[in-house]
This record gives C-alpha cells, structure tokens and sequence, in this order.
C-alpha cells in the first residue's frame, strides 16, 4: 500500500510539496520497518529448515 | 456527442486518483446510471461496461480514418505556465528510493508468494492478515 501511493504520478514525479514528500518517505519507512521485523522472522524460520 | 468524434462508439473512461478504492458503493451507482441511461430510447445512447479491446473491436469496424501524430505530448502541461518540466529530474534521491523499494517489494512478493504455494512457513501461516 505505500509503495502504491509512492509510485502515485504525483509522488515519484516529485510534484509535491515538500512536507507531502517527506510524509510519503515517512509512510514507505514506516511500512519496510514494519515488514522487516516479520521478513526477518519469515527467513529464520527458512534457514531453520533448510539448516537445521 | 457523436457529431464531435470518428466513430459512434465513444470511450468514456472510468477513474481518478485515489477515487475508486470502494467497488461495491461505485458500481452500485455506475449500475444505476446505465440502468437508467438505457431505460430513455430519446437519448439514443447505449451505454456498457467495456474493455480497451472491446472499444479497439468496435471502433476498427467502423473503419474510421485517423491523422497520424508525429510529435510528441511534451512537455507536459496540465494548466497555462503550469509546465512539468521538472518530473523526470527533480528529487533524484525519492526515484531512487521509490526503485530500490519496488524492487525489494517484487523479490519479496515472489519469495512469500512460493512459501505460500509450498505451504511451507509457519511464520508465513501465521500472519495471513498481515501479509
């Protein structure tokens, strides 16, 4: 979803004002950061596996 | 309305940005539109739910003749002296950000795409709602 609204013509383009920009790049951290916890999660359990 | 095109097949676009999230509630009333639009023989339009090949179909069997376009749409301008001259440019540092994310998120995608496939995560099990 946020790097939905970041491939937005009005978000990559680079249109926006400033703070609307720094939101977008808020909003994309906010989302990898998030993610990365439960990615990191998802590959300990595959290594588990594949390794033991 | 035809009297101002090529063909009488006339494409009318459905959109707008960040609009048309709620399918239910737009094609409720898209529904009741044509409904009522078909329900009138006095406006002599029929109006459908369609398709780029649909419209490309019906338009190449009315064998309309086109002018062919030789320059091109730039630059950009969607207002007088409101020129977007500076898109593919400007803020280098948020394109570059905007590529390496979709690019993390298309690897990602794929990799928890097979997992899913396979079955094979319980971590992957565990937070459907999340992913």
């Amino acid at each position: 979803m946020a790097l939905g609204i970041l491939q937005h013509h009005d978000a990559v383009a680079g249109t926006a004002k400033q703070k609307v920009t720094d939101d977008y790049v808020a909003t994309s951290l906010r989302a990898i950061n998030k993610f990365n916890s439960l990615y990191k999660d998802i590959k300990a359990e595959e290594i588990k596996t594949e390794v033991g | 309305m035809a009297n101002h095109y090529r063909t009488t097949n006339l494409l009318h676009t459905l959109g707008e940005d960040f609009q048309y999230t709620n399918s239910r509630m737009w094609y409720k009333n898209i529904d009741k539109l044509l409904k009522y639009i078909n329900s009138k023989p006095e406006y002599g339009i029929k109006v459908i739910y369609s398709t780029p090949s649909v419209y490309i179909d019906a338009i190449q069997k009315e064998k309309a003749t086109y002018p062919v376009k030789n320059d091109d749409f730039f630059p950009y301008a969607d207002n007088a002296n409101a020129f977007w001259t500076g898109y593919f440019t400007s803020r280098v540092a948020l394109k570059g950000f905007v590529k390496d994310f979709s690019r993390f998120t298309q690897a990602v995608r794929k990799h928890i795409s097979e997992l899913k496939i396979s079955n094979s995560s319980a971590t992957v099990r565990g937070n459907t709602k999340q992913i």
